[in-house]
């Protein structure tokens, strides 16, 4: 913890050149009234390392900057107090956005390790999620100067002593500044995928929306949980200034997470993204399972799984779930019990995605058909090829007939 | 699945013999029949686009709607979805929101959960000028539903329209206490498989009160409660629907004084094999007004056997595979199909007995009707050009043999012939007692008409075909059945509770 502050601290001076400089107004497809002459970036920096920790557990406050989670009031994605960054393996799907992560976990505490749920984190813990949109995605990475991104929503999910809470801070044109905006928003966006255009409206979910995924129900009430921090898909190397480096075991040498099991112990998403699409046709059986399974995992079972809001549907696509012994709660040959609006028949027709409702509801925008219900506008291509090339892996089973 | 499959296995074969076993498409329905004339109309005369029926069973349009107050949240009119989704986000106990006059466009869905913070929220009012002076447009909304309200108390709804949602209109779930009232949900134009799915929908709710409103051209169901308890669905309009108004897989509903009128189907009462426990019983269908249901079947087709797309166009009232309905004083008129349809859910898929169907019967859910009391109707002009993919069979096997016609009114008697003859009783089914018979009485000279006779044997290969067409068959009553009531905002409403006017809801004369 203490080198992150002092790397954070050290970075500051960059910041302020960048910064002061003057950068250009937010390119096109970003939120708001961007576009325009240059407008001077007036970015705050702090000059404490304190995060406003009381405010955090009792206060919505107006600006993100109040909290003083980060080093400059215009860049969440990097130099945080005493957070530390964080990647998932394989993420969730959101409009083809770039996602920069933290945690922060108050000092002299440490959240619990699970084998299969999300860590049992202390109350006081916030996670920092930014979302920011490539103007192509083939150039990512945030940069306040050169605007190859731009800065759409920061989340905050905060564990008070009342349990977890959400709060969405949408950024200002200028990526100057964000506010918290309990409603949400509709951002008209456009980015370059693959060299196709796409103009769409990004969703900021409200904060009712957010916990239409972010539920659990645990058999009295449903409670609200992070999604992402889990141990499989936490299990992978980031590099934090010093060379590659496992997550789970930099968590537990920080001392934010006890109860880390030996790493061979510990389950693991494998890694897919965008650019591994082009891999596929060389993935053998058992690959494609584990990526589909790990992507499956990440983009549908906090819903489509135990204690999800969408358990009762019977499709639940958790990664430990063993396919062999449970393929109908893959959706092998299972009919749908909430989706009455196609003419297929099975969420999963081994060797036919083509005639698969699991395939066919990813490879759509239309509203009533499309999954995941919310926080997708665009279709994941690289997504529905990996389903599809292993719906189609899968031994052919004829489905019988009702 | 791990079921116990031996349980089944010395049962005969319950599988049906044509005409049923031919009716298994279940993609391609709507087929022929003459849809209702009409269409949408536009309204051009009305400011906000719509219009809205002059014969409401309750007079809305000229009622004086009240929706605001001294401590009411009134939204902002230039930035209605916001300023809505923030009195959503913050809701209090006891909170009135208001909408404004006009006609505003919705980017997104408005959700309203009452527990997003400690302890679930009770006694919530949402309502605006009248449902056509309000209208809450979702045509360019990136959400599937229009409100979406769930995990609450005692909410109220009424004075506003919600139009062009993508999927449902208003859905209410984990809700004990829904009042809905003059409120409208509608997709305009010629119906349409793109429309959204259900207009009014409460679901897994209990204690819930649907009356004075309209709802038009849904794909699925204008009304539809599901898999809730103490319902009252009355005085309402439902018109060019896939289904009017449909209760499905819930107990003790009463669903009175309504029209349904140009939908595929109008009333519906069904129980289907949803495997959650969850099913239905004790419906009371009386004094509504059941006209010209039929338009073809717009639903989107599926591969649910119970799903609506299998709905006869140009059906009444249809009874599917739910025990104890009472359907009475009813006025059900020119149908081209039938009037009154009372089917076990061997119609919709013959292998309901099945092995696919094991853990959903064990999970308490039966392919049968049972106590089924059809009396008192008023039934004129039913059955003249019968069509639906579904009964094409059927429908063959009355109009082609000599000695037998179309009937206005059908029971399949499937299910009921099987139990007699014992085949049921791996199911836990024995032959029906008399409180458990269908029964039809004092419908007119309407025909009763039903392809399995009760009282024939079936055989180890399935139900015999026996049928036959009368005016006076399975003539038998049953008791009356109680009441619905329900409990909103710690007040009782009902037939005979709060409504002790309508014509069955008078107080017994004092001897």
């Amino acid at each position: 913890m203490k080198t992150l502050m002092q790397i954070s601290l050290l970075s500051t001076a960059a910041v302020l050149v960048a910064c002061g400089g003057g950068g250009g107004s937010s390119g096109g497809g970003g939120a708001g009234n961007g576009g325009g002459d240059p407008v001077a970036r007036n970015c705050q920096i702090s000059d404490s390392a304190e995060v406003n920790w009381e405010a955090l557990e009792n206060d919505n406050l107006e600006k993100l900057s109040d909290y003083n989670l980060f080093a400059s009031s215009c860049d969440p994605t990097q130099d945080a107090h005493g957070g530390i960054p964080y990647d998932l393996n394989t993420p969730l799907f959101s409009d083809y956005t770039s996602k920069y992560r933290f945690v922060f976990v108050p000092d002299g505490q440490s959240a619990t390790y699970k084998e299969n749920d999300v860590f049992d984190f202390p109350v006081g813990t916030v996670i920092t999620k930014t979302f920011a949109l490539p103007a192509d995605t083939a150039y990512r990475g945030y940069d306040p100067e050169t605007k190859t991104e731009t800065l759409l929503e920061t989340r905050l999910l905060i564990h008070r002593a009342g349990g977890w809470t959400a709060l969405p801070y949408v950024w200002n044109a200028d990526g100057t500044e964000a506010t918290y905006r309990v409603q949400g928003a509709q951002l008209p966006a456009t980015l370059v995928h693959n060299g196709a255009q796409e103009s769409f409206t990004y969703s900021v979910p409200d904060k009712a929306q957010c916990k239409q995924c972010h539920s659990h129900d645990t058999g009295d009430t449903n409670v609200f949980i992070p999604i992402g921090p889990k141990a499989r898909h936490l299990n992978g190397d980031m590099d934090y200034g010093s060379g590659p480096e496992n997550q789970l075991s930099h968590w537990s040498d920080a001392g934010i997470l006890s109860g880390l099991p030996a790493l061979d112990q510990v389950d693991k998403v494998p890694s897919y993204h965008d650019a591994d699409a082009g891999l596929i046709s060389g993935y053998s059986d058992e690959q494609l399972m584990a990526a589909a399974k790990g992507y499956l995992d990440v983009n549908c079972s906090h819903c489509h799984g135990v204690g999800g809001t969408a358990a009762y549907t019977g499709l639940q696509l958790e990664f430990w779930r063993d396919y062999d012994t449970e393929k109908e709660k893959h959706g092998v040959c299972k009919g749908p019990i909430a989706y009455d609006q196609g003419e297929m028949t099975y969420d999963v027709v081994p060797g036919n995605a083509d005639e698969s409702i699991l395939h066919f509801r990813m490879d759509t925008t239309n509203p009533q058909d499309s999954m995941p219900r919310l926080g997708r506008a665009l279709i994941h291509e690289e997504g529905v090829a990996l389903v599809k090339a292993w719906i189609n892996s899968l031994p052919d089973a004829s489905c019988s007939s009702k | 699945m791990n079921v116990d499959k031996n349980k089944f296995v010395e049962m005969p074969a319950v599988r049906l013999l044509a005409p049923l076993a031919l009716a298994v498409s279940l993609a391609a329905c709507g087929g022929g029949g003459s849809s209702s004339g009409g269409g949408a109309t536009g309204g051009g005369e009305n400011p906000v686009g719509y219009q809205f029926p002059q014969d409401m069973p309750a007079d809305v349009p000229q009622q004086e709607i009240a929706c605001g107050g001294e401590d009411a949240i009134e939204l902002d009119a230039n930035n209605i979805t916001d300023s809505a989704k923030i009195a959503f986000l913050d809701a209090q106990d006891g909170d009135v929101i208001v909408f404004p006059e006009g006609r505003f466009d919705l980017n997104d869905t408005l959700t309203l959960d009452g527990e997003l913070g400690g302890a679930r929220i009770a006694d919530i009012t949402i309502c605006g000028q009248g449902m056509d002076k309000t209208i809450l447009d979702f045509s360019n909304s990136v959400g599937d539903d229009g409100l979406f309200i769930t995990n609450i108390n005692d909410v109220e709804v009424y004075g506003l329209a919600v139009v062009e949602a993508a999927n449902n209109a208003i859905k209410f779930q984990h809700a004990d206490g829904v009042r809905i009232n003059y409120t409208a949900t509608v997709w305009q134009g010629e119906p349409d498989k793109g429309n959204g799915a259900y207009g009014l929908y409460p679901v897994e709710s209990s204690n819930v009160l649907v009356e004075n409103s309209y709802v038009r051209g849904s794909a699925d169901a204008g009304v539809y409660v599901g898999q809730s308890q103490n319902i009252v669905v009355r005085n309402n309009v439902a018109e060019y629907n896939v289904a009017g108004i449909e209760i499905e897989n819930s107990t003790g509903a009463d669903m009175y004084n309504n029209i349904a009128r140009f939908n595929t189907g109008g009333l519906l009462v069904f129980d289907l094999p949803i495997g959650n426990g969850t099913y239905g019983s004790g419906v009371r269908v009386f004094g509504n007004t059941v006209t010209e249901n039929n338009t073809k079947n717009f639903a989107n087709s599926s591969s649910n056997p119970g799903g609506v797309h299998i709905v006869p166009p140009g059906t009444g009232v249809i009874v599917l595979s739910t025990d104890d309905v009472e359907i009475f004083d009813n006025e059900i008129a020119d149908h081209d199909t039938l009037a009154v349809a009372v089917t076990s859910f061997f119609i919709a898929d013959e292998n309901a007995a099945g092995p696919d169907y094991q853990t959903i019967i064990e999970d308490g859910w039966l392919p049968i009707v049972r106590n089924i009391h059809v009396h008192d109707n008023a039934i004129t002009n039913a059955g003249a050009a019968p069509n639906g993919a579904l009964i094409q069979e059927m429908i063959q096997l009355f109009t082609l043999t000599p000695e037998l016609q179309w009937p206005g009114i059908l029971y399949d008697g499937a299910g009921e012939q099987l139990a007699n003859t014992g085949a049921l009783m791996p199911l836990g089914v024995g032959p029906y007692e008399d409180a458990q018979k269908v029964c039809f009485q004092n419908n007119g000279d309407t025909l009763i008409g039903y392809p399995y006779d009760p009282a024939t044997a079936a055989t180890m290969a399935g139900p015999t075909l026996s049928p036959a067409v009368g005016m006076d068959l399975l003539d038998c009553s049953q008791p009356a059945l109680p009441a619905a009531t329900l409990t909103f905002k710690g007040e009782q409403f009902g037939c005979g509770v709060d409504d002790t006017t309508s014509e069955h809801c008078k107080p017994a004369p004092v001897l």
